[in-house]
């Protein structure tokens, strides 16, 4: 008999999700390789990944190495489809789930008690996802979210492991340093340089060494190299950001396609925020340029809003400051921050804000109905005839999901 | 690989039974066509009304199939010639 007292977190994992679901719509790719991408890979499948390919690798490099792949630009609203199934039953098998675009972390404490084990857990979750919407997972099981995400990472492709309370630090200990959360290529190469390699050699440093190093996360890492999260066990309910960003299919100099892409960026979002009753505090603008140069500005709203107009208006100001060389952009991106339920105050809302907030509110309930494309705004007008539609909106070249 | 958006109304013929809906055979450009394997389903909810789409096999190629639960309609969305 298992013990069902303690916490159980479930980490699943969709494998080469967008190649996936391109081989399941479409018989012709099964057991070819498949890469989902534009400008670089996004996803790529596993018979892809024998030659050498892995995601954020360069087009151009990857056709090289294997030049009988298919590539495919890839249908995101229809891979965000496949994910909503595939969170639809995880749930049956945890008590709160918190999802991203292709993996969730799951809460299971107790439902041990449905389902036996917490392998068997896994093996049943991963055949019942198999079964109903004929996806490959790989699923992890540990007492945290953390070991549970490197237990499914260990378990790729299609499997399932159960780190069983009492084997974190065995698990942990030969894993190459980078693995670790919190120890990006920076901080892994500073380690290295100390001869440390491995997590289990992290534990060699003491508390207060970690925390001279790295400051607070230094501190962070002293934990999880003992296999203690650091992460609050919580239960998003409110999404910390909504983002949208996308490359242009060729870059830009054009002030009007900038600023067109950058108000359908930020007017997505913010239909993703009102859907979800937010308003937004804080607005972050990304660029990049041609020669793969970046800035990033943000501001503070002086109060919440719901409003496109006073983000755009926002993000608009920050382009304005932030492009400031004359070189084209590939690349633009949109984060919305701080966001609360609270809405903003009504009482002496001024006349023409009401009338933006209905508009807004009656062009969300067309584009609800109709697909996003069914309005186009007059500020993101100079996209049209320039990008192809389709219901969901503009078709992007690497088209992006708030999350 | 040729992927081909098309986006025309089509009408379909279809089982509504035990719950779920499966097309049977469509007509296109004046000519039908049998539904031989439904590759996937899927379900678009972020619409009002839920949005069901299909991947159908006819012979080589596979077309994609979207069912408006609100309209009650059916469009053809792509083709994909292998």
């Amino acid at each position: 008999m298992c013990d069902v007292s303690k916490t159980l977190w479930v980490h699943v994992d969709v494998d080469a999700f967008f190649a996936s679901v391109e081989q399941l719509l479409i018989p012709a790719l099964r057991h070819r390789p498949v890469i989902v991408g534009s400008g670089v890979i996004a996803s790529c499948s596993y018979e892809a990944r024998r030659f050498g390919l892995w995601a954020g690798m360069p087009l151009h490099e990857a056709r090289k190495l294997c030049p009988q792949a298919v590539v495919l630009a890839g249908s995101y609203p229809i891979y965000r489809c496949f994910a909503e199934h595939v969170w639809d039953v995880c749930r049956r098998f945890t008590v709160s789930l918190e999802t991203f675009l292709d993996e969730a972390f799951g809460e299971a404490t107790g439902m041990e008690r449905l389902y036996g084990r917490p392998d068997e857990l896994g093996r049943r979750l991963q055949r019942a996802v198999a079964e109903e919407v004929r996806l490959p997972v790989s699923v992890g099981l540990a007492a945290n979210r953390m070991l549970a995400k490197l237990a499914s990472g260990l378990a790729k492709p299609r499997g399932v492991m159960w780190t069983r309370p009492g084997t974190e630090a065995d698990l942990l200990a030969p894993m190459e340093i980078g693995k670790l959360p919190g120890v990006g290529p920076k901080t892994a190469r500073k380690l290295r340089d100390m001869n440390i390699r491995h997590i289990g050699e992290l534990r060699r440093l003491s508390r207060a060494q970690l925390r001279t190093m790295f400051g607070r996360r230094g501190e962070l890492l002293y934990d999880r190299c003992r296999g203690a999260d650091t992460q609050p066990a919580c239960r998003l309910r409110t999404p910390r950001t909504l983002s949208r960003e996308t490359t242009f299919h060729r870059p830009q100099t054009d002030p009007a396609q900038v600023r067109g892409m950058l108000w359908y960026l930020l007017e997505r979002a913010m239909r993703s925020a009102r859907k979800l009753r937010l308003s937004v505090g804080r607005v972050e603008l990304s660029i990049r340029y041609e020669d793969w140069h970046s800035a990033v500005a943000s501001r503070t709203l002086t109060e919440p809003t719901e409003s496109d107009e006073e983000a755009f208006e926002a993000a608009s100001e920050m382009l304005g400051r932030l492009h400031g060389r004359r070189v084209a952009l590939r690349h633009v991106g949109v984060v919305l921050s701080r966001l609360t339920r609270k809405r903003p105050g009504r009482l002496f809302e001024p006349p023409a804000a009401q009338r933006l907030r209905k508009l807004h509110h009656a062009v969300d309930a067309i584009r609800n109905r109709y697909g996003h494309a069914a309005v186009i705004s007059g500020k993101s007008i100079a996209l049209l005839g320039r990008l192809e539609r389709n219901d969901y909106g503009f078709v992007l070249r690497t088209p992006s999901l708030t999350k | 690989m040729n992927i081909e958006r098309i986006d025309e109304p089509i009408r379909v013929v279809a089982s509504f039974a035990d719950g779920e809906v499966r097309p049977l055979s469509f007509r296109w450009g004046g000519r039908d066509y049998r539904v031989e394997r439904i590759n996937a389903r899927w379900t678009d909810r972020d619409a009002d009304a839920p949005r069901l789409h299909f991947s159908v096999q006819v012979g080589e190629e596979t077309y994609y199939l979207q069912f408006n639960t609100a309209e009650v309609r059916w469009r053809l969305d792509q083709l994909v010639v292998a």
